[in-house]
């Protein structure tokens, strides 16, 4: 009788455990399986069928690609997604290598000034973007930079959280495998670039992954910095969309789903390295 | 430690290598610092490019702009709403999803998936779940037999719905940094508490929660600068309405400078901004080192 009640027991809480893991799941999924859903319905579609709710608000019945042509061909959004895509691209390689640069340089050279060098760097972290954008953007424009894909990205290059991040993989390399370099007529670049960049290379993928997303999310300061709707990146076009006068609906489902969809792929094989970026730096993608 | 021999050698690759992301950080983060004060000081109009040196007046004029103290009202409401519930919610997923099961490995990786996607996305997608009468939302009430909400359109619910949609959004987050912080305990403790005969509740109560206080000190402060710096899904689903209820400080700063062309007072509000800021992160620096 008592174990029997026990098995009961045991069988219930397992019932509501999963029962919690499921609603937890739809929770997290429902907005992305009604944006992927519309995407692909008519615009009399996703309003016919929005309530009463039902399988069919959420499975397209006449599935189309109409909206992803509409949005492609006739509004051009093909050109804000290659601007992002360039961009993004752009900013992760140039980065990558500045920083990394710096932080060989901060954790395997002996030179006047090196700390006080880091500490500055360090200092910057605790600058909040949105509290210099104003002068960052007033520098920019005195530079000639606004409105130009440079004025863009150039700004982001100098990042102190990978720098950081890269400076403690740098420093975790026994100084044996620079010493037996030296000793074989390497220069500092050499050692740098042959021997210290491949055996960082999980440091590097979870800095280029989390610095793509910043890019490629990055809203406030493409929506200042470029007035020229040819330099627009897929963010403002997506905002711009939702702002307009007239919203249209399906435009947006099909945009959110092209600008979405990559990156979650992207994460689903990267997730990773980017849980150990985030958690070794603290740092969050934006 | 043996580094690399001849000294001047030695500067020239280190100047080689530190100049490039030097002059970046130097441009793009330590000008503007001093910009910012300057301009702060000024009249600065961008349509004429006129620029006058002004004095104290901008912050003056900040102790009597009934509107800019609404919007730190608004901030810290904004904050009030997210964080606790945030944290909480981050802590139990945590909890579930750090047992090595196949089932909840896909649910964190499905919690995570907000986290990554464009602010800007989400902002969109889910202004129209909100939406007062096509929305996903509220068709959800109807079937539950509850009344239709307005939501964005209402001032009352605008910030708690924005605030909901950030939780949403952000959870992941806080639950990774969570996770890192469970793994950390050593199960030794655990093991000797059961022996002791301590329930799961009284496991919770005086073991996780006290050997994570780091961490969820931690976690806050991250929200606190998080939450202070909102500005996107507001900009893109309110606007700062209804009747100025979501109006936050940066989108305050935003306006000014970027729509009223009051470069100077949008400066000295930053200033005000970047001291509570670098207030907060002093903190957690000293948590830190």
């Amino acid at each position: 009788m008592n174990i029997r009640l026990k098995l009961i027991n045991k069988y219930i809480s397992k019932l509501i455990l999963w029962c919690c893991i499921l609603i937890l799941i739809l929770f997290f999924t429902i907005p992305y399986i009604w944006m992927a859903s519309s995407a692909f319905k008519p615009r009399s579609e996703i309003f016919a069928y929005i309530h009463p709710l039902s399988w069919r608000t959420f499975i397209p019945i006449n599935p189309t690609f109409e909206n992803f042509r509409t949005l492609l061909v006739e509004k051009g959004f093909w050109r804000p997604l290659l601007n992002s895509l360039g961009i993004a691209v752009t900013t992760v390689g140039i980065t990558l290598l500045v920083s990394s640069m710096m932080a060989f340089a901060l954790s395997r050279l002996k030179f006047n000034g090196r700390d006080l060098i880091f500490a500055l760097v360090l200092a910057t972290m605790m600058i909040p973007f949105e509290a210099i954008m104003v002068p960052m953007f007033l520098i920019t424009q005195k530079l000639g930079l606004d409105n130009t894909y440079l004025g863009l990205f150039l700004p982001w290059i100098g990042d102190a959280f990978i720098i950081f991040l890269l400076r403690q993989q740098f420093l975790e390399i026994p100084t044996d495998i620079q010493d037996a370099a030296i000793m074989d007529g390497c220069n500092p670049f050499q050692i740098y670039w042959k021997i210290m960049m491949p055996l960082i290379k999980p440091a590097l993928i979870s800095a280029a992954f989390i610095k793509f997303m910043y890019s490629w999310d990055s809203y406030i300061w493409p929506l200042i910095i470029t007035r020229d709707p040819q330099k627009m990146v897929v963010a403002v076009a997506i905002g711009k969309l939702f702002t307009d006068q007239d919203i249209l609906w399906e435009l947006i489902f099909a945009g959110s789903f092209i600008a979405t969809i990559p990156i979650v792929i992207l994460f689903i094989f990267l997730q990773r390295y980017y849980v150990e970026g985030i958690t070794s730096t603290g740092l969050h993608g934006q | 430690m043996k580094y690399i021999n001849r000294k001047s050698e030695q500067y020239f690759y280190a100047i080689l290598l530190i100049l490039p992301a030097l002059t970046a950080i130097l441009i793009f983060q330590i000008w503007p610092i001093f910009e910012l004060v300057h301009v702060s000081f000024r009249n600065y109009s961008m349509l004429s490019g006129n620029s006058k040196w002004i004095g104290l007046q901008n912050y003056i004029h900040t102790l009597h702009d009934p509107l800019l103290w609404r919007t730190f009202y608004n901030t810290i409401w904004f904050i009030f709403l997210k964080i606790p519930a945030q944290m909480i919610f981050a802590f139990g997923l945590a909890l579930l999803v750090q047992s090595p099961n196949r089932g909840i490995g896909i649910l964190r990786t499905i919690i995570l998936i907000p986290a990554i996607t464009s602010m800007v996305v989400i902002s969109a997608i889910w202004g129209l779940m909100y939406h007062p009468t096509n929305g996903l939302i509220n068709s959800f009430l109807e079937l539950l037999h509850l009344p239709m909400q307005p939501f964005l359109i209402s001032p009352k619910q605008a910030m708690p719905s924005i605030a909901f949609m950030t939780i949403w959004k952000d959870v992941g987050f806080n639950m990774i940094l969570y996770l890192a912080g469970l793994m950390g305990i050593p199960s030794s403790i655990y093991e000797a508490a059961k022996i002791d005969g301590a329930g799961g509740i009284q496991i919770l109560r005086y073991i996780t929660i006290p050997l994570i206080k780091r961490t969820t000190i931690f976690i806050l402060i991250t929200n606190l600068i998080m939450a202070f710096k909102v500005f996107t899904p507001i900009y893109l689903m309110t606007g700062g309405g209804p009747t100025n209820s979501t109006r936050v400080i940066v989108l305050y700063i935003y306006d000014n400078a970027f729509i009223y062309n009051k470069m100077g007072y949008a400066s000295s509000i930053s200033i005000i901004l970047g001291i509570i800021l670098l207030i907060i992160s002093y903190f957690s620096t000293k948590e830190y080192s």
